[in-house]
C-alpha cells in the first residue's frame, strides 16, 4: 500500500497535537483547581482554630493574618482560573459563595478587642466551605 | 473630577479590626479619617482601590462601608459617588452588600 502523507502522517499528528494541547491545559486547570481547594480547606481549618483560640494568645494574631492572606489568594486564584480557562465557568453569582465563606470566618467580632471563643462557628465554616468547594468543582465540571 | 483612594498607599498595608480600640488600622478609622472626608470633598466619583493588599476581614469591611450608612449616607448617594476597584469580584460584592443591606437608615 502506498504511503499517503495526509492520511498516514499529517492527520494523526495533527489530532495528537490537538489532544496533547487540550490535555496539557486540562492538567494545568485541574492542578490550579486543586491548589484553590487546598487554600479553601486551609482557610477553613485556620478559621476553626482562630475561633477556638483565646484572643490573648499570639497565635490568634498569626491565624488572623494567615486567614486574610488565604482569603486574598482564593480571590486571585478564582479570577486567574476564570480568566485563563474557558472551560472553568465560575459564574458571577457564585462569587457570593466566596463572600459567604469569608464571612463565616472573618465577620464580626473577627480581630475585635474582647472577642470570645466561639466554637459554634465551626459548623457554619464547614458548611460554607463545602458549598464553595462544590461551586469550584461544578465550575471545573467534575460534578 | 474623580479621585482614587488607594487603600494600600493612603491607609495601611495591613487593615485590621473593626473599631479604633482594635488597633491603628481599623475600619472605623479608615471610614472616619479617609472615606468620609474624601466622599465629602470629591466632586465626581470616589474610586476606592482595594487591590494589592493581603486580604481584608469582613469586620473591617462592614465597619468601614456599612458604617457609612449608619452615619450619614444613603445607599443611593453611595451608588452615585462611590466606585469599588477590586480585581476580586467577591470583594466588591461584599462591600456593596454591607452598603445595600444596612438598614440603619
Amino acid at each position: 500500500m502506498a504511503f499517503d502523507f495526509w492520511t498516514d502522517l499529517a492527520r494523526p499528528l495533527g489530532i495528537s497535537a490537538v489532544v496533547g494541547v487540550w490535555l496539557y491545559h486540562k492538567g494545568k486547570r485541574d492542578s490550579s483547581c486543586r491548589a484553590l481547594i487546598e487554600y479553601i480547606d486551609s482557610m477553613a481549618e485556620k478559621g476553626v482554630e482562630y475561633w477556638s483560640t483565646p484572643e490573648s494568645e499570639e497565635r490568634a494574631k498569626l491565624l488572623a493574618s494567615q486567614i486574610k492572606q488565604l482569603s486574598a489568594r482564593i480571590g486571585r486564584e478564582l479570577v486567574d482560573l476564570s480568566g485563563t480557562y474557558y472551560s472553568f465557568r465560575f459564574k458571577k453569582q457564585n462569587f457570593s459563595l466566596v463572600t459567604a465563606f469569608r464571612q463565616s470566618i472573618t465577620s464580626n467580632p473577627f480581630e475585635v478587642t474582647g472577642r470570645q471563643i466561639d466554637r459554634n462557628r465551626a459548623t457554619t465554616i464547614e458548611r460554607r466551605r463545602a458549598e464553595l468547594v462544590r461551586g469550584v468543582r461544578k465550575a471545573q465540571k467534575l460534578i | 473630577m474623580s479621585r482614587t483612594l488607594k487603600v494600600s498607599r493612603e491607609f495601611s498595608a495591613e487593615p485590621a479590626g473593626r473599631f479604633r480600640t482594635d488597633g491603628p488600622n481599623s475600619g472605623e478609622r479608615f471610614r472616619e479619617e479617609l472615606l468620609i472626608p474624601a466622599l465629602k470633598k470629591v466632586e465626581g466619583k470616589l474610586v476606592v482601590d482595594m487591590n494589592d493588599l493581603e486580604g481584608y476581614g469582613s469586620s473591617f469591611l462592614e465597619e468601614a462601608f456599612g458604617g457609612l450608612i449608619r452615619s450619614e449616607f444613603t445607599p443611593k448617594q453611595l451608588h452615585d459617588k462611590l466606585e469599588i476597584l477590586a480585581d476580586d469580584p467577591a470583594l466588591a460584592q461584599e462591600v456593596w452588600s454591607y452598603i445595600d443591606n444596612n438598614r440603619s437608615r
